[in-house]
């Protein structure tokens, strides 16, 4: 059943248009996130699939799958297990009409009026909801069919006559000819390939006869072309209609078209030869169309890539990447991506064949692979219908011997296949009830999963165990176990972090604690720690801001503390306040040393001190209140310093070196004198 | 009393002797001394003036009289650059004084006192055009 | 004739007068003596006679001229002391000699003519090369007799000339005196209070209290008196008061002085002075100087003593000045002249050139003041005492005609030849072993010049002291105040430099030598160690110079003042 199975998936995931939605093939998508793809094959075996809290898929039978798509189909069971058994009146006519085309279409019973009689019933089928219209689409086409037929009836018809023309064309022809040139002529070649010498009145003659005949010819070549391709085309149609069916699992359907097919065309080509044909002739193109395609129909998708297999309508080829997942017997080797398709705006129901063609080349290129002729179809859905019955009674079975899991396992396989089929419509609430729970159960573990509320996952798992003998709860608590470590771990490390102020760990170990699992209580207690220390941060650094507006430098030195705590994770910030840090600390150093030299009683050194610690932070109110004391004290010195400046900006540069000797004399330490000194004399001197 | 023998001298005389060598005296120093000092008519430069504002003085000549400083630089072709202090009023003033190049045989050390004959140039600098030791 | 009216002389201080109302007559060709107790004024009468002491009020007529108006010439007067004014180094011919050509012109044939005849008259002809140290008193007397007689004068004075000598050599003295009062009209009275022989005497005036008790004939002495001999005078004269005496004499009747004998005399001795006058004169000043100059040469190397002093001195001190510096001048390190130097090292090398500076700048300025000073104690050592030292031969010369400006000037001369040397050994020395740099003239000419000024400004200290003790002190003082005045060792506030530097001579001869260095380093290192200001050459010599000419100058006065002791 291996073929099966894969068929199966394919089928599955052929049929959900956000396939034909084609990412671009980023192979990122299926790893993502903390947990790397090769993790998941391990880990909780094929039991239950395995979200990837990265990325969009699950590990379906040891293989990766869209879990978008499983999303949709995982609602899609529910839905159905929810739903009462489709055993009401309208179901039961239906039913009933189903076989009634199928008994009229059987093979010993082919005949006109039953294939007139079958076609009658095909719309009334359609009535009914269930059948989502297919019934009529079906009658179009047979009707389609007929009126090619028509046509080529008409056709053929219409060559006879041509026929009984071009001869008496040819005659006439012959006839006009010269006796030379009739003896040359044979009957039934073509005149105008005839390489005989005329004479001119007999080219004059016969010239317009030629005309003639050659318009017949083609006429009647056009016509058989016309008829041909009509049928081809009707032949086309049909066939795409029952693979579309059968992609969309109505297994009876496909049983339905089979056997008109045979009855309209009669002829046992049931080749699906065309397939290629039609898949290359199709308005597809392998890049531009299928990105055309995604744009329009899924504008959000994003791409994730990843490698690891996976199973499924290979349609990822995005720019350059190669998608080759496609049911190619088990291959994982794909390093194609996934897709997950966001805002699908498409029902399932409602495709229309010709977007379904356009869309699914590949998807057809691909079931060409494996599918040759239409014999194989109609066996393929039969066996797919047997499947279906059988899975059907394995759930009831699996069911009694309390194995949930594998019940519900088996039911889940027999709904993705036989979704439409009786057997499983046709399963009562009562026997969904249990699988619903169950799977409910799963859906729920994996939503938490899913959101890494792996607290929540954990009772779910004990409440699983409690309910499915099957259930084998060591691994996926393992997971919840490690996860939870981790994530506390990596929250350890954040808090740890914050302390320090290390922005960047901070940040990167509070996420991955997050993603690991979201839900940890202990996240909430360091969030609001930290947030509380945010809080103050957040304070801090609005002080900051505004001191330094304010150029309150000195305020912000007195509560460096707080500062460099606030500002580790903002480097520009941190470099401000490194500045205004290094700036007061200079100056503080200055007034330091000033206040020495004052001690010492040397106000002349004290004020230099100062001095040239007030060019580097000139708004300290301290350095001006010590600047101003020693020019008090060290009057005269300050003076001739003074002095000695200003005459040096005005140029008057003997004065200036004037008055800067006489500050040395004042204070022979002075290095500003000293500096004054040294800078005129050389510029005298040059 | 006119006896050769008891000739006195009236002390008055004397005093007038010794005042009129006085005045001999202390004339023939300031004729003197005036010589010693060859640029007694140059007029002498009042640092507080300088110091104020040294570019109201820029080409007059004047003298000086201090004791040598420091080296401050020099430029073998230009000249030498020196600092002298200058004691008027009992204060000191340290004042630049370049020394050109074509003084440059005179060797100032610090220390010395030197008198000389400086102008005042377009930077305010005083520049030697005459020195002596003195 | 010598007439006397009314003399009266008053001290300040005494309360008595020394000499009052003195009226007497005595002719020409007359031996007359006066006589009297001690302390009776007959000395003092004959000095106001000779117009050495000047009296108060009364006149001294001399053949008709009254001397205050016109004084009688040296040559005519003689006057001998009581004490020698002879020099001991010089021989008897020696001192006639020179005293004979300080007196009167004349060749020097002439001279020694004249001296010949003298020494033959007061009988020294034996005496001639005898040394006038070792003469006995009598011989002295008679040398200073003859050195006054070279002129032959009119008036002879002479003033206890036989006091202390025994009675042979009184004889003979007073048989001599008699004698030269016979010749030429001359006047002869001599002071004695010696009683004896009273009959060889013209006239006997005889003064108590100053007052005149008798004066007349010998003969009628013990009459008047009314004594039997004349030895009871003196207390006969006790016995009333001085007063009353004159008051007696006064009422007695006076013979007219006039007698053919007194008129012949008279005649005599004027036509005697007649002649003289025109032979006699005066020697000019040169000559004067040349003689006392040459006179005070051979003075000087007769005494060893002083001798061996002076070239002591002249060797010894500038090789003491050396002992300072005999290795030469240190070599001066100079300071570094950047401004980049730190602080500290700024102050270091200050601190190591202040030591330099204090070292050699006081070595150098300490060598230069030293120098000064020793040249100013072997100037006022030469002639503290010159003056002083010869002072009543140099007023007794005075009064026999010396010109003051000559003896100055002879002194002058005399003590310029120890200055010279002085000065000169000083520099050339202390400079050839020190190595002082400078100019030679340039420093030799301030030495010369201070030692040239401390040796007259002592000069005229000694002229104007009295003792040889007052000009030794004062010497000493003006060279003692030469240091700290002037300023080299410690300056003085400026007020006070500005007016006592002038007169110091010491700080102008040190500055002038200091400023021959002022092309070395170790001008800056003295100027940097001395607040004193230093003055220039020019005016440095020129205010020795005036400090020179002052003393010379004072010394004149001195010296022309009369101080007889």
């Amino acid at each position: 059943m291996k073929l099966n199975r894969e068929l199966v998936a394919f089928l599955w995931l052929a049929s959900s248009p956000s396939l034909f939605a084609q990412s671009d093939g980023d192979s990122k998508a299926a790893t993502g996130g903390a947990r790397p793809a090769q993790m998941n094959p391990g880990f909780l075996g094929r039991d239950v699939p395995v979200v990837d809290p990265g990325s969009d898929n699950a590990t379906f039978d040891g293989k990766l799958v869209n879990l978008a798509n499983n999303r949709l189909f995982r609602s899609r069971f529910e839905k159905y297990l929810n739903a009462p058994a489709e055993t009401s009146a309208a179901d039961l006519e239906y039913e009933k009409t189903i076989n009634e085309i199928l008994s009229l279409l059987s093979p010993g019973k082919v005949n006109t009026a039953n294939i007139d009689a079958a076609w009658k019933l095909l719309p009334k089928a359609s009535e009914y909801r269930s059948d989502a219209n297919l019934c009529n689409s079906m009658a179009d086409v047979v009707y389609s069919v007929w009126l090619a037929k028509n046509e080529v009836a008409r056709l053929e018809m219409a060559n006879r006559s041509l026929q009984r023309e071009k001869s008496a064309l040819e005659w006439n022809y012959r006839m006009n000819l010269g006796p030379s040139a009739k003896s040359m002529t044979q009957i039934g070649t073509n005149p105008t390939s005839q390489s005989s010498i005329l004479s001119p009145e007999d080219e004059a003659r016969v010239e317009p006869i030629k005309e003639a005949l050659s318009d017949v010819r083609a006429t009647m070549v056009n016509n058989k072309l016309k008829k041909e391709a009509s049928i081809v085309q009707a032949k086309i149609d049909f066939q795409t209609m029952i693979i579309q069916y059968f992609a969309q699992r109505r297994f009876r359907h496909v049983l339905i078209g089979t056997r008109f097919y045979r009855a309209l065309f009669g002829d046992g080509d049931n080749r699906i030869s065309a397939l290629d044909q039609i898949s290359s002739e199709l308005p597809v193109d392998k890049d531009a169309g299928q990105v055309k395609v995604k744009a329009k129909l899924d504008p959000k998708i994003s791409g994730k890539g990843g490698s690891g297999g996976y199973v499924g309508a290979g349609s990822g080829t995005g720019d350059g990447r190669r998608n080759t997942g496609v049911a190619a017997g088990g291959d994982t080797s794909s390093s194609g991506g996934a897709f997950s398709a966001e805002g699908m705006q498409l029902g399932v129901e409602n495709l229309g064949v010709e977007s379904l063609i356009s869309a699914g080349a590949s998807g057809l290129k691909a079931l060409g692979k494996m599918i040759n002729s239409l014999g194989q179809l109609d066996s393929l859905a039969n066996e797919a219908i047997r499947d279906v019955d059988e899975g059907v009674e394995a759930y009831k079975f699996l069911l009694e011997k309390n194995e949930l899991k594998s019940a519900t396992e088996r039911l889940f396989e027999t709904f993705m296949m036989g979704e439409y089929m009786p057997s499983v419509r046709k399963l009562s609430r009562d026997e969904k009830r249990r699988a619903l729970e169950f799977t409910q159960k799963t859906n729920e573990l994996l939503a938490a999963l899913e959101v890494n509320d792996l607290t929540r996952a954990e009772d779910i798992i004990l409440e699983l165990s409690k309910g499915a003998r099957d259930f084998d709860t060591s691994k996926p608590l393992a997971v919840v176990e490690t996860a939870k470590t981790v994530s506390a771990m990596h929250l350890a490390k954040a808090k740890a972090a914050a302390a320090s102020g290390d922005k960047a760990t901070l940040e990167t170990e509070l996420r991955a604690a997050t993603e690991i699992w979201p839900r940890n209580p202990a996240l909430a207690e360091v969030s609001a720690a930290i947030f509380s220390q945010t809080d103050v941060q957040q304070q801090a650094l609005n002080d900051f801001d505004r001191l330094i507006a304010q150029k309150n430098y000195r305020q912000i030195f007195d509560d460096k503390v707080r500062f460099i705590a606030a500002t580790a994770m903002f480097p520009d910030r941190q470099e401000k306040l490194k500045g205004v840090l290094d700036r007061v600390q200079s100056a503080e150093a200055s007034l330091m040393r000033s206040h020495e030299l004052a001690k010492r009683g040397d106000p002349a050194g004290a004020w230099e001190s100062v001095e040239r610690g007030f060019s580097d932070y000139p708004d300290d109110p301290k350095l001006n209140q010590a600047r101003a004391d020693y020019t008090t004290q060290a009057a005269e010195f300050v003076r001739a310093v003074r002095t000695a400046q200003e005459m040096e900006r005005k140029r008057q540069i003997g004065s200036s070196l004037a008055w800067y000797l006489r500050a040395l004399q004042d204070y022979p330490n002075s290095e500003i004198a000293r500096d004054g000194i040294d800078r005129i004399s050389a510029e005298l001197v040059k | 009393m006119s006896r050769r023998a008891h000739q006195k001298t009236p002390s008055s005389l004397l005093f007038g002797l010794v005042a009129v060598f006085l005045v001999i005296a202390a004339g023939g120093a300031l004729f003197l001394q005036k010589g010693s000092n060859p640029y007694r008519t140059v007029e002498p430069l009042q640092p507080s003036d300088y110091f104020e504002n040294a570019n109201s003085l820029r080409g007059n000549v004047y003298q000086i009289e201090g004791v040598i400083l420091n080296a401050l630089a020099q430029n073998p072709e230009k000249g030498r650059l020196f600092s002298i202090s200058v004691t008027t009023d009992s204060r000191k003033w340290p004042m630049p004084i370049f020394i050109p190049a074509q003084l440059r045989q005179i060797n100032l050390q610090k220390n010395q006192s030197y008198r000389a004959k400086v102008r005042v140039n377009d930077s305010g600098i005083l520049v030697a055009e005459e020195i002596q030791k003195s | 004739m010598l007439a006397l009216h009314s003399i009266h002389l008053e001290m300040d201080g005494v309360e008595n007068p020394l000499l009052a109302d003195i009226s007497a007559c005595f002719p020409a060709r007359h031996f007359g003596a006066i006589l009297g107790p001690s302390g009776c004024g007959k000395s003092t009468l004959l000095k106001v006679i000779a117009g050495i002491l000047p009296h108060t009020s009364g006149s001294i007529f001399w053949q008709g001229k009254n001397l205050e108006d016109e004084d009688l010439p040296a040559h005519q007067l003689g006057y001998v002391p009581q004490f020698s004014c002879t020099h001991p180094r010089l021989t008897v011919r020696e001192n006639l000699i020179y005293g004979a050509r300080l007196r009167q012109k004349g060749t020097r044939q002439q001279i020694e003519e004249r001296v010949n005849q003298v020494s033959e008259e007061t009988g020294l002809t034996d005496l001639q090369d005898r040394s006038a140290g070792v003469l006995s008193g009598g011989q002295l007397r008679r040398l200073g007799l003859a050195m006054e007689l070279t002129t032959r004068p009119s008036l002879l004075l002479a003033d206890e000339v036989t006091s202390g000598l025994d009675p042979k050599s009184e004889e003979e003295m007073i048989a001599l005196l008699a004698s030269l009062s016979q010749e030429q009209g001359r006047l002869v009275l001599l002071v004695t209070h010696s009683l004896r022989q009273l009959e060889v005497y013209d006239s006997i005036t005889v003064l108590t209290g100053g007052r005149l008790a008798y004066s007349a004939d010998p003969r009628d002495l013990t009459e008047y008196f009314q004594v039997r001999s004349p030895e009871f005078i003196y207390p006969t004269l006790a016995k009333q008061e001085p007063q009353e005496w004159a008051a007696d004499w006064s009422a007695v009747p006076k013979p007219e002085g006039l007698t053919p004998q007194n008129i012949l005399g008279e005649i005599e001795a004027i036509s005697l002075t007649e002649d003289q006058k025109e032979t006699l004169e005066l020697p000019s000043l040169l000559s004067q100087a040349t003689t006392w100059l040459s006179r005070r040469l051979k003075i000087f190397f007769r005494d060893p003593a002083q001798v061996f002093l002076q070239l002591t001195l002249l060797l010894v001190f500038p090789a003491v000045v050396t002992l300072f510096a005999y290795r030469g001048l240190p070599e001066v390190r100079n300071m570094a002249m950047s401004s980049d130097t730190g602080v500290v090292e700024q102050l270091r090398e200050s601190l190591a050139f202040t030591i330099q500076s204090s070292r050699v700048g006081t070595l150098v300025s300490g060598l230069a003041m030293f120098q000064v000073i020793l040249l100013a104690l072997m100037g006022s050592n030469s002639s503290a005492r010159e003056v002083v030292g010869d002072r009543p031969i140099l007023e007794k010369e005075k009064l026999a005609g010396l010109r003051p400006g000559a003896a100055l000037l002879g002194m002058s001369i005399f003590l310029s030849f120890l200055v010279l040397a002085q000065a000169s050994w000083m520099t050339l020395f202390v400079r050839a072993i020190c190595q002082f740099p400078g100019d030679v003239l340039g420093q030799w000419l301030p030495f010369f010049l201070v030692t040239g000024a401390v040796t007259s400004l002592c000069l005229a200290i000694s002229s104007w002291s009295s003792s040889s003790e007052q000009a030794s002190l004062g010497s000493l003082y003006l060279v003692g105040f030469q240091l700290p005045l002037s300023g080299a060792i410690l300056a003085l506030p400026e007020t006070l430099g500005v007016i006592t530097r002038p007169f110091i001579s010491a700080y102008w001869a040190w500055s002038a030598y200091l400023i021959t260095l002022r092309d070395t380093r170790f001008y800056d290192l003295v100027k940097s160690i001395t607040e004193t200001p230093l003055a220039t050459s020019h005016v440095s010599l020129w205010i020795l110079l005036v400090h020179l000419l002052l003393g010379l100058v004072l010394a004149y006065f001195g010296m022309r003042r009369s101080q007889w002791r």
